[in-house]
């Protein structure tokens, strides 16, 4: 199972292996993942190996999201879930998802 | 006169009766400093007091209300906001907008808390004030300039340099009396709702100039204020994009949540975005930093193009709203010409939101045969024909031509106008509240609340709503309509108490420090519970005085176009009108009003509003 990740957080470069970032405001990449997959698993995942993650999206003691975030989900472009703090033990993966991280205030 | 004892305000209210050319000064007393608090709270008191029901908007007894907070001037960041209120024409009802730069914080210095204009000049005028002393002088040799070129012209004849004095004024729209028309000044800040300008237009005032000034404000606890302020700062900087992007900074993330107004709401699809948004502005034009009075925040900034046609042309860097009014509304996707658009609507007076509503709906009617070049005066109004569209903005504002003269009306006059198919492609909310520039069918908080305020723009919400940030449990689906509406009426108040302050949201983007700042310059103690107080009470008032106004609440929804459902993007399918009389009857009673919108007698008694009661009986 295939889904994508697109991170709105000026990370840029700092990412690294395996990301793409055409700008510093976004970097994307696309992961496989097995069935079952939850928004938690994935962002624990990546922020194992993505350190600035760790710092800035997915705290993993907390094993939660930092506030002040928009995170959603979309579905062939379509928004299917959207959570500020996620239900993250609640939200299984599909395929094809894509997951978008904000920031909150998000501008205007 | 009695002096205010509470520190954070000068305790004076400079009063200006245009038709008999008077100039007054009145006392703000206790009792007004701690119902009232500022800013748009001593706006919805003077307005309601003075403004009888039957005035209309462009009538000389209307009042022209510009006041500061108790937080203007103090040091916190950007706190030189100030709040005009008004009965607006959009509406022809109450409105309240806020512009930022250095005007709010140099009216304290200079000795007052705020301005009421009344009456009608016979020629036009601007009013001079320095040193505590208020003039009003002839404008006639200003009439038809624009607003940088008034700037230029005062600044030159008063012997002033750039930050010695601030400047608000209005441009052709204002005197021409769009209904749109804006107070513009400090080059480039705008307080833009509910034809705010158009108002000033009628009372024949082009301009307001007040001297920096050089009294201090008196501040309870300086150490208090200063370890707050540093506080809000680290919170802003850290809030959302603003501090290294700009507004524009969340343009493509607004795309993503399917927000991004695109073509007069007809797709959702704008592919270019990312060559749009403001880092790309950032990286790729030359900036350089033009911040609001102490901003170390420092959002604006000052812009040379350096790509496409429009290489050179130099402006001041456009905000969310302009980069989505000029960019995807009109189907226009070059970057330089945003930049370009956006210092000619500035310059002409007029309010970008509405501009781009009533530029889109003209360019799709010119697309589907409704507008022909007869209409249009020979103008091609295709998507993205950015030169035309500059040229329509002045025909807009001067009202030339016919299509300028229906256009200046706003767009949901012109499109009643011209009814038939062509009603239902126009964006507004039923009362003729302009909605700000994004695509509210993906933003459903600001929709429903652009339906039933009563300042004429965002009363409840701000960007959506963040319930975390005072400490109520956080938004889980902002497409349901029962979330949507309950919290649309839980969250009502605190914007408005921010909007008693004189700060900038931007800057100060925490509701509760704001309050910790608030209560170190006044020396009270008040909690969260006080300030939704005082907000409610605002929105009350204000209610009221729509009420008694002329208001409709059959009027309080989307108009077709804007309530209609995606047929693309992320928001697609998604419906906010399939409950919306539920939504509406769950919001009334939850805000304490009745089935016909009417606040309760007891819901006026707790907000310490008891003689309106009265003033309701006897409405429907």
């Amino acid at each position: 199972m295939h889904v994508k990740v697109e991170l709105w957080m000026s990370m840029g470069k700092a990412l690294g292996e395996g990301f793409q970032s055409p700008s510093e405001m976004v970097s994307r990449i696309g992961m496989s993942v097995e069935e079952g997959t939850t928004l938690k698993k994935l962002f624990d995942r990546l922020a194992e190996k993505y350190p600035p993650i760790a710092g800035k999206i997915f705290d993993r003691k907390k094993e939660d999201f930092y506030p002040n975030l928009t995170v959603l989900v979309t579905s062939e472009g379509r928004i299917q879930s959207f959570l500020d703090i996620p239900d993250i033990n609640g939200r299984i993966l599909k395929d094809g998802d894509q997951i978008k991280v904000l920031p909150l205030y998000a501008g205007g | 006169m009695v002096n205010l004892s509470v520190s954070g305000y000068t305790g004076k209210i400079l009063r200006v009766d245009l038709s008999k050319k008077r100039i007054w000064v009145e006392a703000i007393d206790e009792k007004t400093a701690q119902k009232w608090v500022g800013g748009v709270g001593f706006g919805a008191k003077y307005l309601y007091a003075e403004v009888p029901p039957g005035t209309q908007w462009s009538d000389p007894g209307n009042r022209l209300i510009w006041t500061t907070g108790p937080l203007s001037g103090t040091g916190v960041m950007g706190a030189a906001t100030f709040n005009v209120c008004t009965k607006g024409p959009m509406t022809n009802l109450a409105g309240s907008s806020q512009a930022n730069g250095f005007f709010g914080a140099y009216l304290k210095f200079s000795g007052f808390d705020g301005i009421i204009f009344e009456g009608r000049s016979a020629n036009l005028v601007y009013l001079w004030i320095k040193e505590g002393k208020a003039e009003i002088r002839d404008a006639n040799h200003l009439s038809g300039k624009d607003v940088w070129e008034v700037e230029d012209q005062l600044r030159k004849e008063l012997g002033v340099r750039e930050r010695d004095v601030s400047i608000f004024g209005i441009g052709p729209a204002g005197e021409n009396r769009a209904y749109f028309a804006a107070i513009v000044g400090d080059r480039g800040h705008v307080a833009a709702h509910n034809g705010v300008g158009a108002v000033m237009g009628a009372k024949n005032l082009k301009a307001v100039v007040v001297d920096k000034g050089k009294r201090n404000i008196a501040i309870h606890d300086p150490e208090r204020l200063k370890e707050k302020i540093k506080e809000l700062f680290e919170f802003a900087k850290n809030f959302g994009v603003f501090y290294k992007w700009g507004t524009g900074g969340g343009f493509s993330t607004i795309y993503s949540l399917g927000s991004l107004p695109v073509k007069n709401y007809t797709t959702n699809i704008y592919p270019e975005h990312e060559k749009m948004n403001g880092q790309y502005m950032r990286e790729h034009f030359k900036t350089r930093p033009a911040p609001c009075f102490l901003c170390g925040i420092s959002h604006i900034r000052e812009v040379t193009v350096t790509e496409g046609p429009y290489t050179g042309f130099v402006g001041e860097e456009p905000e969310y709203e302009q980069l989505a009014a000029w960019g995807p509304q009109i189907g226009n996707t070059d970057l330089g010409a945003v930049v370009m658009l956006t210092k000619e609507v500035d310059k002409l007076g007029l309010d970008c939101n509405e501009s781009g509503w009533v530029v889109g709906w003209a360019m799709e009617c010119f697309e589907k045969g409704i507008f022909t070049k007869k209409e249009t005066d020979g103008l091609e109004l295709t998507w993205g024909n950015v030169e035309a569209v500059r040229t329509l903005l002045n025909r807009i504002a001067r009202r030339e031509g016919y299509l300028g003269n229906l256009l200046a009306n706003g767009v949901m006059r012109a499109s009643q106008k011209i009814g038939g198919k062509a009603a239902d492609w126009a964006i507004y909310a039923g009362k003729g509240v302009t909605p700000r520039g994004h695509d509210h069918r993906g933003r459903w908080s600001e929709l429903f609340d652009g339906c039933v305020t009563n300042t004429s723009t965002i009363e409840s919400s701000s960007g959506g709503y963040h319930p975390q940030l005072v400490d109520m449990p956080p938004v889980t689906d902002p497409f349901s309509h029962e979330e949507v509406s309950t919290l649309n009426a839980n969250f009502n108040g605190i914007r408005q108490f921010d909007d008693c302050m004189g700060t900038c949201r931007l800057a100060s983007s925490s509701p509760k420090l704001v309050l910790e700042c608030f209560n170190a310059v006044t020396g009270r103690n008040w909690t969260l519970k006080d300030a939704f107080t005082v907000g409610k009470r605002i929105v009350n008032q204000l209610r009221v005085f729509n009420l008694r106004h002329g208001l409709k609440i059959e009027e309080e929804r989307p108009s077709t176009r804007y309530g209609s459902i995606p047929i693309d993007g992320p928001t697609q399918g998604k419906n906010i009108m399939e409950k919306w009389p539920w939504m509406v009857e769950n919001y009334y009673r939850l805000m304490g009003w009745d089935a016909n919108g009417k606040p309760l007698p007891e819901t006026l008694e707790k907000l310490d509003l008891i003689d309106l009661i009265e003033d309701l009986r006897g409405l429907r």
